[in-house]
C-alpha cells in the first residue's frame, strides 16, 4: 500500500509581481461585472464534504460524506489533498498495470516523503562518487598505455610526475568545487555556476557539454565493466551487447526505485572496491618492507615500431601530455556532488562538502597507491584483446595475494593460486568489475537533476521536471537509458570506439563552472574571496589545459564535440524561445470573459437516437444558436433521418451535407469552416456525441469518427470542443442478446 | 457461522476499548470472500440543535476514531471504509444505515458494565440486537475479575 500523504501547514501566499497583480485585477474587474448563469439543478460542494439526510419521519439522522472515502483529505477549504485511493487505477487493466509498476519499482511515495528520501554521507557518497572512484580503476592504465610507446624507461621515468600533476590536480579541483558548493548551496552544477556568471549561452554550452559526457559514461563504464567480465569468460563476446543494454536497464530500474533504494543497492560494491584497492596497496607495501616480494622491471608486449622507440624531446613531451591527458580520465565524475547537492540530507551544502572531501581524499590514495605500485613492481603491458590481458589492479593484486600473473600458453595463470590469497584475489577481481559496470549509477543520479535544471529554466521540455511515483526524475532517468542504449548498440558495445568521444565535455564543464566561480569572485568579493579566487583560477587554468590536451590528443574524432555540443544548444535555445513565446501570448482564441462568450453550437449527428439526443441538449444548454450536420452519401438513410427529424419536431435545425465521394471528414470540417466564416461576434463550439464501449475491444467495432474529428478540430484556432460521450452499459447487451433469442 | 459469508459488514464505532477488536474480527471476516467493512460512528446531536450542526471538535475526534479503524484494515489488506453518521440517538441511525446500505452482518463491540449490580449493556446494543434487519455478532470483552 502507499504511504498516507502528510501535509504541511499551509504558506503564507508569495507576492506577485506589480505588473502581473494589475493584469489579475484588472481581468477580475471584468469578470465582477459579468452575468451570472441561470441557477437550477444540484449544487455542489467543492470541498466534498456532503451531508446526506436519511432515516425514517421522526428519526432522520444526517451521513456525513467525507472526502476522505472519496480519496481526498480536506486540509483547508478549498485545499484538497489526494489520498492513496485517489491514484488507485479503477479498470482491471489499470489495476494490473499498477501491480506489475509497483512490483518493478515499488509503491508511489508521497511527496512529503522527499527529505526522508535524501542521502546520508554514507549512502550519498556510493551514489555520487562511484564514477570518480571507479576511474581510478583504469586511470593508471591509460597512463601506462601511452607511455609503453616509448619504451620501458619512460614508464618508469614519467609514471610518477604524471601520477603526482594529476593527483594535484584532484586536489585542486577538489577545492575548487567545495567553494562551488557553498557558493550554490540549492545545486552548483556547472551549468548554474557557467549560466549564472557567464551567460546562458556559457550555461547551456557547459550543460552539453556534461550531457554528452553522462551519456558517454554510462555506455563506456558498462562497456568496460563487460570487458572485464569478457576478460574471464571469453564466450560472454557473443551476448556483449545485448548484456550492456541489460545492465544499463538494470541500473535504469534502480534508479526508477528512487535515491534511497540505488543508495542501497548500490553502496556495497563501490565500497567493497574501495577496500579491495586500499587492501592490495596495503598488502604490496607490507610484502615490500618485509621482503617477500620484490620489484621487477615494467616489460611490454605490445606492437612498437623502431620509430617510437627512439623519440625526440619535442614528441616526449607530446607523449607525455597524452599520458596525462589519459590518465585525467582519473578526474571524471569528481563534479557529481556539486550536481546534486540537493540529494543529500540537511544540512545539503555541509553534507555534500564533506563527502567530496572524503571522495577526494580516497581518489588521491588509490590512484595513487595503484600508480606507484605499477612503478615498484612493474607490470606486464599487452593490449586488452591479447588473452594474456589483465589490468593493472589485479596484477596489483595478484602480487599481494599469490604471485606475480604469468602467460602460460597464451593464458594468464597465477603459479600459487590457493587458500585466502585465491579468494582475495578474485574478490579485487568482482569489486573491481562490479564498480566499473555501476560507475553508470553516477550519471543516473546527475542527468535527471542536471535535465531538472534545464527543464526549470525553460531549456528542456518541462517533463523532465516531474518527479516520478517514486520521487525520481523518471523521465530524465529514462532518456539516459535510450540514449546509451542507442550508444551502445551504434558501437555494438565496443570501448575503443567510445572512449575517443568521453571525458571531453567533463572538462569541458569543468573549465566554465571554474570560470563561473572566478567572475563571481571578481564580482562580489565576497568573505573569503582572497582565498577561493586564486583556488578557482588555478582550477580553471588546469582543466582548460587538460580540456586542450584531451581534445587535442583524441583528433579528429574529439571534433564531434564540435557538433554535439553546439547543436544540443541550438536545440535548447529554440525550446526556451518555443516556451518565452508561448508564455509571452497576450492574444485569445475565446474570449476571456464569460458575458463575451456567445457560443454557436453544431452538433455533427449520424442518427437520430439517444447519443444525438443528449448531445443536442448540451448544445442547447449552451446556446440558442445550435445546428445538427449530418454527412451522408445515402440517399436512403438521409430520407429516413429526415423523416425521423420531422416527427422529433424539428427542434434543432438539421442539414445533411451530401457527399457523392463518400467522404465524411473534410466535407463536415469544410461546412465547419464556412459556419465560422459567418460568426463575427461569437465562439464556435463542436458538440460531438460519442459513444463508449464497455470493453476495449467493443470499442473497435464502433465508427472512430469523433475521435478523428476532435484530432482534425484539436489544431483549428478559435474552436472549442465538448465531447458528449454515450457509455454503453453492460446489462443492456444482456437485454440485447435475450431479445435476439 | 456456517454456511453464511458477509459480503457487507459494519462495525458501529465509539472510541471505547471494543473497537480495535470488533474492527479486526470484521476485518478478519472479511478477508474471504473479499466483503467491504464500514466502520460507523455516531455523533449525537442534542435535540435543541439542527441535525447538521456539530463542533468540529466532535468532528475531528470522530475521523480520528474512524481514522483508526482504517489504519486497522491496512494490517489485514481489507479496505475499512469509515462513515460519520449526525443522529439525535445512535441506535436508530445505526439500524436505519444497515438496512439503507444493505448490510449483511453488524459486527458490534460491548465492554462488560454493571449497573445497580447487574451486567448492563446500555441503550444503544440492545436496539440494534433488536431492530437490525441482519445478523448481530456481539463481542463482548472479558469481564473484569
Amino acid at each position: 500500500m502507499a504511504e498516507a500523504p502528510a501535509h504541511e501547514p499551509p504558506k503564507p501566499p508569495p507576492t506577485l509581481p506589480d505588473a502581473e497583480l494589475a493584469a489579475l485585477r484588472e481581468a477580475g474587474r471584468a469578470w465582477s461585472g459579468a452575468p451570472g448563469r441561470p441557477q437550477g439543478g444540484a449544487e455542489v460542494v467543492p470541498d466534498l464534504e456532503v451531508t446526506e439526510t436519511r432515516g425514517r419521519p421522526g428519526e432522520h439522522y444526517v451521513r456525513v460524506v467525507r472526502s476522505q472515502t472519496q480519496g481526498f483529505e480536506n486540509v483547508a477549504p478549498g485545499w484538497l489533498e489526494a489520498t492513496p485511493r485517489a491514484t488507485q487505477p479503477t479498470t482491471d487493466m489499470g489495476r494490473f498495470r499498477r501491480r506489475l509498476r509497483t512490483l518493478i519499482l515499488g509503491p508511489p511515495l508521497s511527496s512529503s516523503r522527499v527529505l526522508h528520501e535524501r542521502l546520508n554521507k554514507i549512502r550519498a557518497l556510493p551514489v555520487l562518487s562511484s564514477d570518480a572512484l571507479s576511474s581510478v580503476a583504469y586511470a593508471t592504465e591509460q597512463i601506462v598505455l601511452v607511455l609503453a610507446v616509448a619504451g620501458a624507461t619512460a614508464v618508469s621515468t614519467d609514471l610518477l610526475p604524471i601520477m603526482a600533476v594529476i593527483a594535484a590536480l584532484i586536489v585542486i579541483v577538489c577545492l575548487s568545487y567545495r567553494q562551488t558548493i557553498k557558493a550554490y548551496p540549492q545545486g552548483g552544477g556547472s551549468y548554474i555556476v557557467a549560466k549564472d556568471n557567464l551567460g546562458p549561452v556559457a550555461g547551456l554550452v557547459a550543460g552539453s557539454a556534461l550531457m554528452t559526457d553522462y551519456i558517454l559514461t554510462v555506455a563506456v563504464s558498462v562497456a568496460s565493466g563487460y570487458d572485464q567480465i569478457q576478460s574471464v569468460f571469453p564466450a560472454a563476446a557473443h551476448y556483449r551487447v545485448f548484456a550492456c543494454i541489460a545492465v544499463v536497464v538494470l541500473i535504469a530500474v534502480a534508479n526508477l526505485r528512487g535515491l534511497r533504494q540505488a543508495g542501497n543497492i548500490f553502496a556495497a560494491p563501490t565500497y567493497f572496491f574501495i577496500f579491495a584497492i586500499i587492501l592490495t596497496v596495503v598488502v604490496n607495501v607490507f610484502r615490500l618492507i618485509t621482503g617477500s616480494i620484490h620489484p621487477t622491471g615494467t616489460s611490454i608486449h605490445l606492437p612498437i615500431t623502431e620509430s617510437f622507440t627512439d623519440l625526440g624531446g619535442m614528441l616526449l613531451v607530446l607523449l607525455f601530455l597524452k599520458g596525462f591527458s589519459s590518465g585525467c580520465s582519473a578526474l571524471t565524475g569528481i563534479e557529481a556532488i556539486s550536481d546534486g547537492i540537493l540529494a543529500f540530507k540537511v544540512p545539503e551544502w555541509r553534507n555534500a562538502r564533506t563527502t567530496l572531501t572524503i571522495m577526494g581524499t580516497l581518489c588521491v590514495i588509490m590512484f595513487c597507491g595503484i600508480t606507484i605500485g605499477t612503478e615498484v613492481l612493474g607490470v606486464s603491458i599487452r593490449n586488452s584483446a591479447d588473452p594474456c590481458y589483465q589490468s593493472v589492479i589485479l596484477q596489483q593484486a595478484a602480487h599481494a595475494f599469490t604471485s606475480p600473473l604469468q602467460c602460460v600458453n597464451g593464458h594468464a595463470v597465477f603459479p600459487n593460486a590457493a587458500g585466502l590469497g585465491e579468494v582475495l584475489f578474485i574478490f579485487v577481481g568482482v569489486a573491481t568489475t562490479a564498480v566499473l559496470l555501476l560507475a553508470a549509477n553516477t550519471s543516473f543520479s546527475d542527468f535527471p537533476r542536471l535535465f531538472f535544471f534545464l527543464a526549470r529554466d525553460e531549456y528542456a521540455p518541462h517533463q523532465f521536471r516531474r518527479l516520478g511515483d517514486r520521487l525520481a526524475y523518471s523521465n530524465g532517468i529514462i532518456m539516459l537509458a535510450v540514449f546509451s542504449c542507442l550508444l551502445l548498440f551504434i558501437f555494438q558495445g565496443d570501448v575503443t570506439r567510445l572512449i575517443p568521444l568521453y571525458a571531453i565535455g567533463v572538462f569541458l564543464a569543468f573549465t566554465l563552472s571554474q570560470a563561473g566561480m572566478v567572475v563571481r569572485w571578481l564580482k562580489r568579493r565576497e568573505k573569503g574571496w582572497h582565498h577561493g579566487l586564486p583556488l578557482n583560477a588555478v582550477g580553471m587554468t588546469m582543466t582548460f589545459i587538460v580540456f586542450l590536451v584531451t581534445a587535442a590528443s583524441k583528433l579528429p574524432e574529439s571534433l564531434i564535440i564540435l557538433i554535439i555540443v553546439p547543436s544540443a544548444v541550438s536545440l535548447f535555445l529554440a525550446i526556451h524561445r518555443h516556451y518565452v513565446e508561448a508564455g509571452g501570448q497576450q492574444t485569445t482564441e475565446v474570449p476571456t470573459e464569460p458575458g463575451k462568450i456567445h457560443p454557436v453550437c453544431i452538433v455533427p449527428v449520424d442518427q437520430l437516437n439517444n447519443v444525438a439526443f443528449q448531445s443536442m441538449a448540451m448544445a442547447r444548454s449552451l446556446s440558442d444558436q445550435v445546428i445538427a450536420v449530418h454527412v451522408c452519401f445515402n440517399p436512403d438513410h438521409m430520407a429516413l433521418l429526415r423523416a425521423r427529424w420531422d416527427a422529433w419536431g424539428n427542434h434543432v435545425p438539421l442539414v445533411i451535407v451530401e457527399s457523392p465521394y463518400r467522404s465524411v471528414l473534410r466535407p463536415l470540417l469544410h461546412y465547419i469552416d464556412a459556419i465560422d466564416k459567418q460568426i463575427t461576434d461569437g465562439t464556435l463550439v463542436v458538440v460531438l456525441p460519442e459513444l463508449v464501449a464497455t470493453r476495449w475491444w467493443h470499442q473497435l467495432l464502433h465508427n472512430q469518427f469523433p475521435l478523428r474529428v476532435k484530432a482534425a478540430l484539436l489544431f483549428r484556432p478559435g474552436t472549442v470542443v465538448v465531447s458528449v460521450p454515450y457509455h454503453l452499459q453492460r446489462h443492456r447487451h444482456k437485454e440485447a442478446d435475450r431479445e435476439a433469442l | 457461522m456456517p454456511g453464511f459469508t458477509p459480503h457487507h459488514i459494519l462495525v458501529p464505532v465509539n472510541g471505547a476499548a471494543t473497537d480495535e477488536e470488533a474492527v479486526r474480527f470484521a476485518c478478519r471476516l472479511a478477508l474471504r470472500p473479499r466483503a467491504s467493512v464500514l466502520a460507523v460512528t455516531v455523533v449525537e446531536v442534542p435535540r435543541g440543535l439542527a441535525l447538521s450542526r456539530v463542533e468540529n471538535a466532535e468532528v475531528a475526534a470522530a475521523e480520528q476514531i474512524l481514522n483508526r479503524a482504517e489504519e486497522i484494515g491496512k494490517d489485514y489488506e481489507v479496505e475499512v471504509k469509515g462513515e460519520i453518521l449526525q443522529a439525535r440517538e445512535a441506535a436508530h441511525a445505526i439500524v436505519d444505515e444497515i438496512a439503507a446500505r444493505e448490510i449483511d452482518l453488524a459486527v458490534v463491540g460491548l465492554t462488560y458494565r454493571e449497573r445497580f449490580g447487574d451486567f448492563y449493556m446500555g441503550k444503544t446494543v440492545p436496539h440494534i440486537l433488536q431492530h437490525a434487519p441482519c445478523r448481530v455478532f456481539l463481542l463482548r470483552l472479558a469481564a473484569p475479575h
